[in-house]
């Protein structure tokens, strides 16, 4: 039984991701001013919307799945879907999380409606829900079709939601954070794009380890079962 | 102030590391898994040449 | 024809089912009131606090009355082993969609039509307009639309109902600030113009929601 080479593809994109994020954090406390009203804290923004960019786009790809699945049937775009509803909800909640601890010591709360913040914690809570709904269905290809049907729906109303939010909050601005007060340099943009490129590079690269992990899984699982039914035979 | 520099940043580590981990670890179990299932198989397969 | 002959079938047995026990509706309707009651005693809502959190406090209990009506009549079609019989049947797809979702709009109608003069007495704020009938009906269109996509599949879980309002929720965060803004804006005087556009984020929704649900039942309902 030969053993596969090393995962060259793997380790190349973990080393660039490596090497982009250290990048992006240098930007982040090197290159980009201190902000004129935040101070050093308004720091966390870049990757705080880093994050929640990388939520939303990992949703995308769960939607894209579902609709592969449903068209196709075929496994690996269940896999796909459940790979990238795992990283995604690590990094919306990492943008949640984060959000609430810049808002802390700029707004005086741990939370305010602030649009982005609050359609992170939609997503996060959607990604909850797909991710119950998985672990209530035995069957897997029951399992498979309920979550791309629920994929689907779901992520077709977050730019709803988005809209319905930034609106409200238009027509009823936070008392505590007013608009949304920030001047945005040419170097805090260019940052800022570091950071996502970044994360986006980190999510592939975690989505590919990841739907490599299920594949291995499901390989084992029906290794198991060959190995039962010849020991029985 | 900084503290709260501090924390957000610990927060990006801690969880990208434990997703790490966590994918990393189980893979390891997986692999553990099919040494252990090839192991059972080499044993049968040679109590079959034994008895065939 | 076929088609609507298939819809108006389907209504027509769930309305009949209904009409027989009419557990569904009152249970949903003694639900609202008490979530009602709850709501005023919890927030402590009287006199101009009363007024304003009307649309919010009806929109809410019109959402949590929601969920029981949807679960229950997806659960008494499981129950009946209906919708295997209609599965063998040469029946569309979405006309079993539309058929479902037309009777649970109905049924959510009917708890809505007894809801409304009972907020406006209760809470003193002027219910009964055609904006506020028409934002009601809007934002009941995409919640039910929604709703019966999601019943059908929270109905085949080990959770079962509990799964819907999990489901649900979040799905109708959207049409739930356009309706309570929309809702607030006529109670507060303003005209269908003035809330123009919380109304066509509404429509938007309805028309999106149903769509994809119509298109997407069909794979929750097959074997």
């Amino acid at each position: 039984m030969r053993k596969p080479g090393p995962d060259w593809l793997g380790i190349i994109l973990a080393g660039l991701s490596a090497v982009a994020v250290l990048a992006a954090l240098g930007m982040v406390f090197l290159y980009a001013p201190r902000e004129v009203t935040m101070g050093d804290v308004q720091r966390i923004f870049y990757f705080h919307v880093a994050c929640a960019w990388v939520g939303f786009f990992a949703f995308f790809v769960t939607f894209v799945a579902g609709i592969g699945y449903l068209a196709r049937g075929e496994r690996r775009w269940d896999i796909l879907a459940l790979s990238s509803v795992e990283i995604g909800l690590t990094f919306i909640t990492m943008a949640v999380v984060t959000g609430s601890l810049w808002a802390r010591p700029v707004w005086g709360a741990y939370w305010t409606w602030e649009p982005r913040l609050t359609i992170s914690a939609v997503q996060l809570l959607i990604y909850v829900a797909y991710g119950m709904l998985r672990t209530a269905i035995e069957s897997p290809e029951r399992k498979a079709r309920f979550a791309a049907v629920y994929g689907i729906v779901a992520f077709v109303t977050v730019p709803l939601s988005w809209f319905a939010i930034r609106w409200w909050r238009t027509i009823h601005p936070d008392i505590l954070t007013g608009g949304e007060g920030m001047a945005m340099t040419p170097r805090m943009v260019q940052t800022l794009l570091t950071s996502i490129a970044a994360f986006t590079l980190l999510y592939v690269t975690l989505l590919r380890q990841r739907v490599r992990l299920e594949r291995a899984a499901d390989a084992l699982a029906r290794l198991r079962l060959r190995a039962e039914n010849e020991k029985g035979i | 102030m900084p503290i709260y520099l501090v924390a957000a940043y610990a927060v990006f580590w801690a969880f990208t590391f434990a997703l790490v981990f966590s994918i990393w670890f189980r893979q390891h179990k997986l692999e553990q898994e099919i040494a252990a299932l090839e192991a059972r198989l080499g044993e049968s397969r040679q109590n079959e040449g034994n008895i065939g | 024809m076929n088609f609507i002959r298939q819809v108006y079938a389907i209504v027509a047995k769930d309305i009949a089912a209904e009409l027989h026990t009419r557990e569904m509706v009152s249970a949903m309707l003694v639900f609202a009131v008490l979530a009602m009651f709850i709501f005023s005693f919890a927030l402590d809502l009287r006199g101009a606090m009363a007024r304003a959190a009307a649309p919010g406090v009806l929109w809410a209990t019109v959402t949590f009355a929601g969920t029981l009506g949807l679960s229950r009549s997806l659960a008494r079609e499981q129950q009946s082993g209906c919708i295997d019989g209609l599965m063998l049947a040469p029946v569309d797809r979405s006309a079993i969609y539309f058929g479902k979702a037309i009777g649970n709009l109905i049924f959510m109608g009917v708890v809505e039509i007894v809801l409304l003069p009972l907020f406006s007495a209760l809470f003193n704020v002027s219910l009964l307009r055609p904006g506020v009938l028409l934002v009601m009906a809007l934002g009941t269109v995409g919640y039910g639309a929604v709703g019966t996509l999601l019943a059908a599949i929270a109905v085949n879980t080990r959770a079962r109902e509990v799964m819907l309002p999990v489901l649900l929720l979040p799905l109708a965060i959207p049409a739930l600030i356009a309706a309570v803004q929309a809702t607030a804006g006529l109670v507060d005087g303003g005209t269908l113009a003035d809330v123009g556009g919380w109304t066509q984020l509404l429509v938007a929704y309805d028309l999106v929601i149903v769509a994809v649900s119509m298109l997407t039942f069909g794979y929750v309902v097959e074997e």
